[in-house]
């Protein structure tokens, strides 16, 4: 079933084409990557998604219904949660209370703290933060910041969740607890998963379909074996230094 | 006793304290305390909007000279000093959502900027339809309440300014609007409605300014558009919460005590250097305390409660 | 005063307009290259407009002649205030986007500063003078010399600057901060030097205004606000970091308010800056001629 639909989706910066007619779509219950080399648009495909600014032309789909034109806080609303490839948290709040505006303001928005503060602390047991529950989250160590981004975009309850370059940074060990961690959130929790992912091996260890861009424009997509195996996918990333 | 019931005990003797004072103390000090009490709703006031959100308004003259321009209007007409009040409050509540339509999509110090120009605009057009449509400069109220009546009112104003930022921070408005403090754009990702709630708030901190000037219109018994929206009040209101630290109401109501204090101790007598030494206090201020007093404050108390906790470990 | 001509508006427009135009670019410099809104601009053209007042009536110095004095005295004020306020600061912050609402309100308190040391030196009590106001005639409207002398000085300083920025290589370096700070760093730019002529130029500027000024306008200390606001619609019409853009701008806004004070009142003239500064940040935040990407 199609749940995210993105169909001839198109946006420029000044001159420069950051996204060329770009369709696709995502099924409830998947997990899909999204790769490309750098500047391929890819944040911008996000940014397109959760109404951060509008296409020029084309729309998003949500469930069948249209999301392009509405604010950022409509499509948390919606069911669709984000993190930020640089973490965006709230610095001079608590952990805690970072992952509280989640739950009070997301899908299933609230109006109380208690039960807020009571998901917060779920969801710091989830993600191993429930340590570091007070402390501002401007003085979080990297990969704990990544934590909490996923963490408050899970306390938002949302059906699909947009990983923007979460494993950024992490080493080989933490990469597998991060893989690891997805896939829980589809088995477990029925999350739709839609991923940006730089590290080749643990996208393609995780996603179900991997989609392609390279200059705003979609150049592949299927099961990861059929992507890492096409030549203009090789060829696009020729040049680049990867960690395989 | 937990600590929670001595705040509330303290509360209420400062209350008491304040209630019955016209009973015993001589009529300076009353006055002293309506000023006192001028400043801290337009502080605690400001720090609703500003504090919490952390957008610097300098609007304060905008709105309290609006309330104060209500009672011009009405006072002649229908002398209720309910009712002025209310208008005033309501009046500033109102311009206040309207103007924040475009006024909230600015960020930064252009917001700044635009709020300063704001009161400014409304200073000059008061002076042209005051010289224009009415003839006359300036307005001269009579008939005005008691001493005793304005220093009532003004703490009954206060304590609901008090009650309302206490309660808009401890609750879900006011993690909103901390959140879009710390990070707009994650707040609005978020789900947080930030136009709604930034508007909210700009009323609510409008409406408590406009209270204190229409209140005052009548305590000064003369207005006119210098007066109503001088920019000195955006200043000094300004000054004494980011002084007392913005983001608690116990900020803005130490800042203004403490600076009405001294501006009646030597300020009156020697404005310029008052004023001179507010601005040097302000650089000092936002280069080397910028969390203010409370924030001084809060941050020792955390270290003792984290000093308590490892003595209690070990 | 009414004029009644096209002609009239264009002269004594064009005339203000070029101190406008320089008061507008001292400030543009500091915001172009430091994203630092000094809103104590007006106090350094007030601070240069007693200046002159001071040489010329115990000293008999001919304002043209104090200009120099002015900015001089004024670029060393802002050598002290770039050393003393934020030069620290600009060091350790990640960025400078985070510095601007902190030095919006360190100028803010500077602003307060000196107008009151100003009020406590020198009263606060309307001062000026007179000095060459035998009048010019040029399109046929009758100009006073100080004025036209004042705009050719000033007009003469802008176009300075501007071929300072496009032909030296210093004045390069400058652009290219202003298009792109991090960039130019990692180039290996020294960008403190280049912090340090921004001030002190921004604020000569300032100065020079000022002693422009005091030919032909009252002098007080709380005079210099309307010309910061003044300089704030001018640098968001003209674009924010484009020198030439505040150039223009300047004269522009010297037309309109002319124009809108010969046919309204001097109220107006406020309210149509603002009006101008509002529409033009919502709708075109660029500027007429921005190019610089907020």
């Amino acid at each position: 079933m199609r749940f995210l639909e993105a169909e001839n989706v198109s946006k420029h910066f000044g001159g420069v084409a950051a996204l060329s007619n770009v369709s696709f779509h995502v099924d409830k219950g998947e997990i899909v990557g999204l790769i490309g080399p750098n500047g391929a648009g890819k944040t911008t495909l996000f940014n397109v998604i959760c109404c951060v600014y509008p296409p020029d032309s084309g729309i998003i789909k949500l469930n069948g219904s249209k999301i392009t034109g509405l604010k950022p806080h409509h499509i948390c609303k919606g069911g669709i949660a984000r993190t930020f490839q640089i973490t965006k948290s709230f610095g001079n709040m608590s952990v805690r209370e970072n992952i509280m505006i989640g739950s009070l303001f997301g899908k299933e928005s609230h109006g109380s703290l208690r039960i807020a503060g009571e998901e917060s602390r779920q969801l710091m047991e989830f993600t191993g933060l429930i340590g570091k529950a007070g402390i501002p989250a401007g003085s979080l160590i990297s990969a704990d910041a990544r934590r909490l981004e996923l963490a408050r975009a899970l306390a938002a309850k949302p059906e699909i969740l947009l990983l923007d370059e979460v494993m950024a940074g992490l080493n080989p060990s933490e990469v597998g607890e991060a893989m690891k961690l997805i896939q829980r959130l589809r088995n477990e929790m029925g999350i739709t998963i839609f991923m940006v992912e730089h590290i080749m091996k643990s996208v393609m260890g995780v996603s179900d379909r991997i989609i392609v861009l390279e200059s705003g424009r979609q150049i592949a997509g299927g099961t990861p074996k059929e992507v890492s195996e096409n030549p203009a996918v090789i060829e696009a990333y020729l040049g680049e230094v990867r960690e395989t | 006793m937990t600590s929670r019931a001595r705040t509330l005990a303290i509360w209420a003797a400062i209350l008491t304290i304040l209630l019955t004072l016209p009973l015993y103390a001589p009529g300076y000090y009353i006055s002293l305390l309506i000023s006192i009490l001028m400043w801290i709703i337009l502080a605690v006031g400001w720090i609703i909007f500003s504090g919490y959100t952390g957008y610097i308004s300098l609007a304060v003259a905008a709105f309290f000279g609006l309330g104060s321009y209500m009672t011009v209007i009405i006072w002649p007409i229908l002398p209720s000093f309910p009712l002025v009040i209310i208008a005033g409050g309501l009046a500033s509540g109102f311009f206040a959502i309207l103007i924040g339509f475009p006024c909230l999509r600015i960020r930064g110090p252009y917001f700044i900027i635009l709020t300063l120009g704001l009161s400014e605009l409304v200073k000059y057009i008061s002076q042209i339809y005051e010289v224009r449509v009415r003839g006359a400069l300036g307005t001269i109220l009579l008939g005005g309440p008691s001493s005793e009546v304005f220093y009532y009112s003004l703490i009954i104003i206060a304590a609901i300014t008090v009650v309302t930022a206490y309660f808009v921070k401890n609750t879900k408005f006011g993690l909103g609007l901390f959140s879009i403090k710390a990070n707009e754009e994650a707040a609005e990702a978020m789900g947080v409605d930030t136009t709604r709630y930034k508007l909210l708030s700009f009323g609510l901190s409008a409406l408590f300014m406009g209270f204190a000037g229409a209140v005052m219109a009548l305590r000064w018994t003369y207005i006119d558009p210098t007066v109503a929206f001088n920019p000195l009040i955006t200043f000094q209101v300004t000054i004494m919460a980011i002084f007392g630290g913005m983001e608690d109401f116990r900020g803005p109501i130490i800042g203004a005590t403490v600076l009405t204090l001294i501006s009646e101790a030597f300020g009156i007598r020697y404005p310029y250097h008052y004023m001179g030494l507010l601005g040097i206090t302000l650089i000092l201020l936002v280069k080397f305390l910028p969390t203010g007093l409370m924030g001084v404050i809060s941050r020792l108390y955390i270290r003792k409660k984290i000093v308590g906790a490892l003595d209690a470990v070990s | 005063m009414e004029f009644g001509n096209i002609s009239a508006i264009l002269v004594m427009g064009l005339t203000i307009g070029c101190i406008y135009a320089v008061i507008a670019v001292g400030l543009n410099l500091l915001y172009g290259t430091m994203r630092m809104l000094n809103i104590a601009h007006g106090s350094i053209i007030m601070l240069g407009a007693y200046t002159a007042y001071w040489l010329f009536t115990i000293y008999n110095i001919s304002p043209l002649f104090s200009a120099i004095f002015a900015a001089l005295g004024a670029g060393v004020i802002g050598l002290v205030v770039y050393k003393l306020l934020f030069a620290s600061d600009i060091r350790t912050a990640k960025s400078l986007e985070s510095l601007e609402g902190a030095s919006l309100l360190i100028f803010f308190g500077l602003l307060i500063l000196t107008e009151n040391v100003a009020s406590l030196s020198w009263g606060a009590d309307f001062r000026g003078y007179s000095y060459l106001t035998n009048a010019l005639t040029i399109w046929g409207t009758p100009v006073a010399l100080n004025r036209v002398s004042a705009a050719l000085i000033a007009i003469v300083v802008c176009l300075a600057l501007y071929i300072f920025l496009q032909r030296t290589l210093f004045g390069k370096a400058v652009r290219a901060v202003i298009q792109d700070k991090d960039a130019t760093q990692l180039a290996g730019v020294d960008t403190g030097k280049i912090y340090i002529f921004c001030f002190v130029v921004g604020f000569a500027m300032a100065g020079l205004a000022g002693a422009l000024i005091s030919m032909f306008y009252s002098i007080h200390p709380f005079m210099g606000l309307p010309y910061t606001l003044m300089a704030f619609v001018v640098i968001i019409l003209g674009g924010l970091g484009n020198i030439l853009g505040s150039l223009v701008g300047g004269l522009i806004l010297g037309l309109v308010i002319t124009a809108v004070v010969a046919y309204t009142t001097p109220g107006f003239s406020f309210i149509v800056q603002y009006v101008i500064f509002i529409v033009v940040i919502l709708f075109m935040p660029q500027g007429i001629f921005g190019r610089r990407v907020r």
